[in-house]
């Protein structure tokens, strides 16, 4: 317990002690007098002892009456509540379904979410003092809002007032372990109501696929074995509509990267969600940097159509990067029934410039027969392939590889492993950690590649190749089939005509089966071309590996059309993981990869912290795109939050659906918004009662004063002490 | 206080209560067997100085008490009878226990002290029984009868022999004022002490608190009736004591060693004089019982009203059995 004012306690205390000083300082000490007749004082007391007890008796009956009608008076709006619930203060755990399918809006632009704050609200404002109330919102992840179960309805109030749907999924399990948290906690006897608020449609429900292990019995025993009152608002009956954008992609030509400013095509996938699919016309446009010039175009609905995709046309320069080699695009559609999902974005990148070392000794000489160009000439031609490029490249001897040399590139091409020593090993693992993209090219100029060994210690890879490469007898093609990947989705539609041409002498000898990195590439015999290991642990940093040497001794690879796209995409895609800009779910907290990243800025709101580990402190619940900055400010990457679309699902859950949902045996009790406040209502102090139980208390005051004066009668009529005269004694 | 050897008799008789009781004679309620002639009936009948009876003449008897008025009127011989008037024996018993120490009135200058009020510089209800005792053994002797004197609490304690001699007087008071006063009381022993040393009738003058069982009361004054003995009981009370006019919660400390109670003086006075009041009317029915006369003398009145109240009525008892 804690005071507000604590010397006002401490005088408090001080102050108990004066009627004891004053108590004792003046107590008079009784003369003893000596008495004659004792016998029939002691006679007396006996029996005034017997019936003082019984006079004593009905005083203390009638002051302990008095004292209890006294308070019952006082105390009659308590007893109205103790009559209304059965128990003293209550605690009620609001859960409000805010998850993204509460946005669902009316004709009027009203979100349904309006009916749940409404009827929140009412529940709350018919809650008396002393009373606790927690409120817990559903969209993922799911939180308390309130600091715990409080006692100040008001704040509670103005948080219920300030509440608007959420982008992230409802997560209706979630919410309900929180509010079982609660109640274990905090609950001790007070009677404990849980209540949901929500419109209860599809998209809320899907979360988890599962129903609550959440019921009564466990809450009751959880909160003091007091019956614990778990109501819940019977889901909506109104059909709904949806228009979603569920997908946005990008195909970017591969001659996009050769400065030829080239047409870049962007798709946009709309979706009606509902079963009311009715004839409509729907408007779709693109947002972004440089976009702002392209048309908007119009989706007509037919009855019963579910899906269309809408392609945009626009040049690659337009499409400017906005941070980090990075640009955001954002199409939007008109429809105005559920915000979050009728808006997508999503990551381009559009860098201009990525720093690449390739690390192999100087060459001042170069050769123009193209058997004796080596791997990293190759490399840098690839990179490189016109005066204005993305990619700028460097050359690194292998000797002077340092780390203050490493931190200026965002990625290293390893042409020479096989110079690379023990402390330079430590420095690339310490690049790639930090975010750097390495690409690892097997070396011509050995013939036993024991690096393998050093480089699978170093950076902590494991995959099992043999040191002496192979060569096949006959040259091996690349399979048409590319397992492909993230690395090289841009690539994904024309990487069946780049790869055929390509053909593979030498390569070093892998074990698919025994390894934990990613095959991107193979060759017609499944053997791996390129093998990618993403961040993992500790290394934030994606790592390539070829097989295969970028030099005509091991492979025609330099010398196809394949190879200025794979390495440009390779690189590009290879930095932007790095570098950490993603697409995430609402509601989620991404893992940055930079390790000096230190905060999330979003759009509207403020920043996010990043922890020393990389994780954001807080779920990101909006959706957009977020900057992630240094401690200077410095914008380093941007991270692209959507909904989930299933969660935007408007379907109509049945009463028996819910009940289903929240569990058959559970007893939850379904009501209309408009009958949960009666559940929470006290009944009003009746003024008669305890004007009635004053008047008595007045009366009783009364009778305890005649019958103490009655019974003390003695000392009233007792007589004057003086002594009279002595007549005829003098 | 008076010193002993010192004493002055005179200090326990005030010239009012003298005045007050003069015009009274101790008469006793019964004939008493006195040896001396007096103003009391003897049970002995010849010699008399007042007629008492006739009775037909019988041979033999004396011609002398023939009366011969009775004889002429009637011609039948019949002898006139008196009734012996003698002396009358008094004794004053006086209760010397512990409870009489207790007075609540402040001692008074020029009043002789007893051992009852040397520690509280009080008149105490002993003081009071001495000065009563002091007027009737002046009224006694005044009379020429004889009266003596016992001091008692659980026995007998001092005792001055019957005399109507002059000195006897000095002799009560000063035995009186010299006395320990504690010890509880034991009228039954005191009484059987009393009577073995008492043979003929005599007036005993019983004076105490009385602040005893009553049934003790009754079995001693039962003695005394056995005997044919005439008591008159004194009670003597302090005022306090009839009225507890405490104002306030007070240890009381028993004079006769009952130990010591917290009372609340104001909360218990009422029970207290409803006990005072069932003892005193036990004890004045078990003196009426016997045909005793009692008296309630208050230590905070004069000596005087209430023995001149108690020799009128016994007066007139003597007069109406006279005429009877």
């Amino acid at each position: 317990m804690t005071f507000v004012t604590a010397w006002i306690a401490v005088a408090g205390l001080a102050a108990i002690s004066i009627p004891i000083l004053v108590h004792l300082l003046f107590r008079r000490r009784r003369k003893p007098v000596d008495w004659g007749a004792m016998r029939l004082l002691m006679e007396a007391v006996r029996r005034h002892r017997r019936r003082a007890r019984v006079e004593q008796l009905l005083l203390l009956c009638i002051r302990c009456l008095v004292l209890l009608l006294l308070g019952l008076a006082l105390a009659e709006p308590i007893i109205a509540g103790l009559r209304s619930m059965g128990g003293g203060s209550r605690l009620v755990v609001l859960i409000i379904d805010d998850g993204l399918v509460s946005g669902i809006q009316n004709p009027s632009g009203v979100p349904e979410l309006q009916a749940s704050v409404d009827a929140a609200l009412q529940l709350v404002d018919g809650l008396d003092s002393g009373d606790r109330v927690a409120v817990i919102l559903t969209a993922y992840p799911p939180h308390l809002i309130t600091d715990g179960p409080t006692i100040n309805i008001d704040a509670a109030s103005r948080l219920i007032k300030d509440l608007q749907p959420g982008a992230s999924r409802s997560d209706l399990n979630g919410a309900l372990s929180l509010a079982e948290g609660v109640v274990q906690e905090h609950a001790g006897s007070s009677p404990t109501t849980i209540t949901l608020l929500g419109s209860w449609r599809q998209g809320a429900l899907l979360g988890s696929g599962r129903s609550t292990t959440l019921d009564r019995e466990s809450l009751t025993a959880s909160a003091g074995d007091r019956p614990v009152r778990m109501l819940a608002t019977s889901p909506t009956s109104e059909p709904a509509t949806v228009i979603v954008i569920s997908e946005v992609s990008m195909r970017r030509p591969v001659d996009a990267v050769r400065g030829e400013q080239p047409q870049v095509r962007t798709t946009v996938t709309l979706r009606r969600l509902g079963t009311d699919l009715v004839a409509s016309r729907s408007l779709v446009r693109l947002d972004g940097p440089g976009l702002e010039n392209t048309l908007p175009r119009q989706v007509e609905w037919t009855p019963g159509r579910s899906e269309a995709v809408v392609e945009f046309v626009s040049r690659s320069s337009a499409v400017n990067s906005a941070v980090d080699g990075t640009s955001v695009i954002t199409a939007h559609v008109d429809s105005t029934s559920l915000p979050d999902l009728s808006r997508r974005s999503m990551l381009v990148d559009t860098s201009n410039t990525i720093k690449v070392g390739i690390i192999d000794r100087q060459i001042f000489a170069s050769s123009n027969d193209l058997e004796n160009i080596q791997s990293a000439e190759w490399m840098e031609r690839a990179l490189e392939p016109g005066n204005e490029g993305a990619v700028e490249v460097d050359r690194i001897d292998p000797a002077s590889i340092s780390s203050r040399i490493l931190r200026g590139f965002d990625a290293l091409v390893l042409a020479r492993p096989d110079l690379v020593g023990d402390n330079e090993w430590d420095l690339i693992k310490k690049f790639t950690d930090t975010g750097g993209f390495l690409l690892v090219v097997p070396p011509t100029q050995v013939q036993a590649h024991t690096w393998l060994d050093r480089m699978g210690s170093s950076l902590d890879i494991a995959w099992n190749i043999r040191v002496e490469p192979i060569n096949p007898d006959e040259p091996v093609d690349l399979a048409v089939d590319q397992p492909g990947g993230s690395f090289l989705s841009l690539l994904d539609s024309e990487i069946d005509q780049l790869s055929s041409p390509v053909q593979v002498f030498r390569r070093l000898d892998v074990d698919v089966d025994q390894g934990d990195g990613r095959v991107l590439l193979t060759s017609s015999d499944d053997a791996p071309f390129l093998i990618g290991w993403e961040p993992d642990g500790e290394r934030r940093g994606t790592i390539a590996m070829l097989t295969s040497a970028p030099h005509l001794e091991w492979t025609n690879l330099p010398i196809k059309p394949l190879m200025v796209p794979l390495m440009q995409e390779l690189i590009r895609e290879g930095t932007s993981t790095s570098r950490g800009s993603v697409e995430i779910h609402a509601g989620e907290r991404p893992l940055i990869s930079m390790s000096s990243a230190r905060e999330l800025g979003g759009p509207s709101e403020k920043s996010i912290p990043i922890d020393q580990d990389g994780l954001v402190s807080e779920p990101v619940r909006r959706n957009g795109h977020w900057v992630v900055r240094d401690s200077s400010g410095t914008a380093l990457s941007t991270i692209v939050v959507n909904s989930e679309i299933t969660a935007g699902d408007p379907g109509i859950t049945s009463p028996d659906a819910l009940r289903a949902r929240l569990g058959v045996d559970a007893g939850w009790t379904l009501l209309g918004t408009d009958e949960l406040p009666d559940q929470f209502s006290r009944d009003e102090p009746n003024p008669v009662w305890s004007l009635f139980m004053l008047t008595g208390v007045l009366l009783l005051l009364v009778l305890e004063t005649v019958l103490n004066r009655w019974f003390a009668r003695s000392r009233v009529s007792g007589t004057s002490t003086s002594a009279p005269s002595l007549g005829g004694l003098r | 206080m008076v010193e002993k050897g010192s004493i002055r008799a005179e200090q326990y008789l005030a010239p009012e209560t003298l005045s007050q009781i003069a015009p009274f004679e101790m008469r006793a309620k019964m004939v008493v067997e006195g040896v001396m002639n007096g103003m009391h009936r003897s049970p002995y009948q010849g010699l008399a100085v007042e007629f008492a009876e006739h009775r037909q003449y019988v041979p033999g008897d004396e011609t002398r008490h023939l009366d011969w008025k009775v004889f002429g009127r009637t011609d039948k011989l019949y002898l006139k009878q008196y009734q012996q008037e003698t002396n009358l024996d008094i004794v004053l018993l006086v209760d010397a226990s512990g409870s009489m120490r207790y007075g609540s009135l402040d001692e008074k200058n020029g009043w002789g002290g007893t051992k009852a009020g040397e520690s509280t510089s009080t008149w105490t209800k002993y003081d009071h029984a001495t000065a009563t005792s002091a007027a009737l053994a002046h009224l006694c002797l005044q009379q020429r009868d004889r009266i003596g004197l016992a001091t008692f609490a659980n026995k007998i304690r001092s005792q001055v022999k019957r005399s109507n001699m002059r000195e006897q007087w000095r002799s009560i008071v000063q035995i009186l004022s010299q006395d320990p006063v504690d010890d509880e009381t034991n009228l039954v022993k005191v009484s059987d002490q009393v009577l073995s040393s008492v043979n003929n009738r005599a007036l005993f003058f019983l004076i105490s608190d009385f602040m005893c069982d009553p049934v003790q009361i009754r079995e001693a004054l039962a003695r005394f009736r056995h005997k044919r003995h005439d008591v008159v009981l004194v009670q003597v009370l302090d005022r306090r004591e009839v009225h507890f006019d405490f104002d306030e919660t007070a240890p009381f400390v028993g004079l006769e060693g009952e130990g010591t109670i917290h009372v609340d003086s104001r909360s218990v006075r009422e029970t207290y004089l409803e006990v005072f009041a069932k003892h005193q009317a036990e004890i004045q029915s078990i003196a009426r019982g016997f045909g005793f006369d009692f008296e309630q003398i208050n230590t905070h009145e004069s000596v005087g009203p209430p023995l001149a109240r108690l020799f009128a009525r016994r007066i007139a008892i003597a007069r109406r059995n006279s005429r009877g």
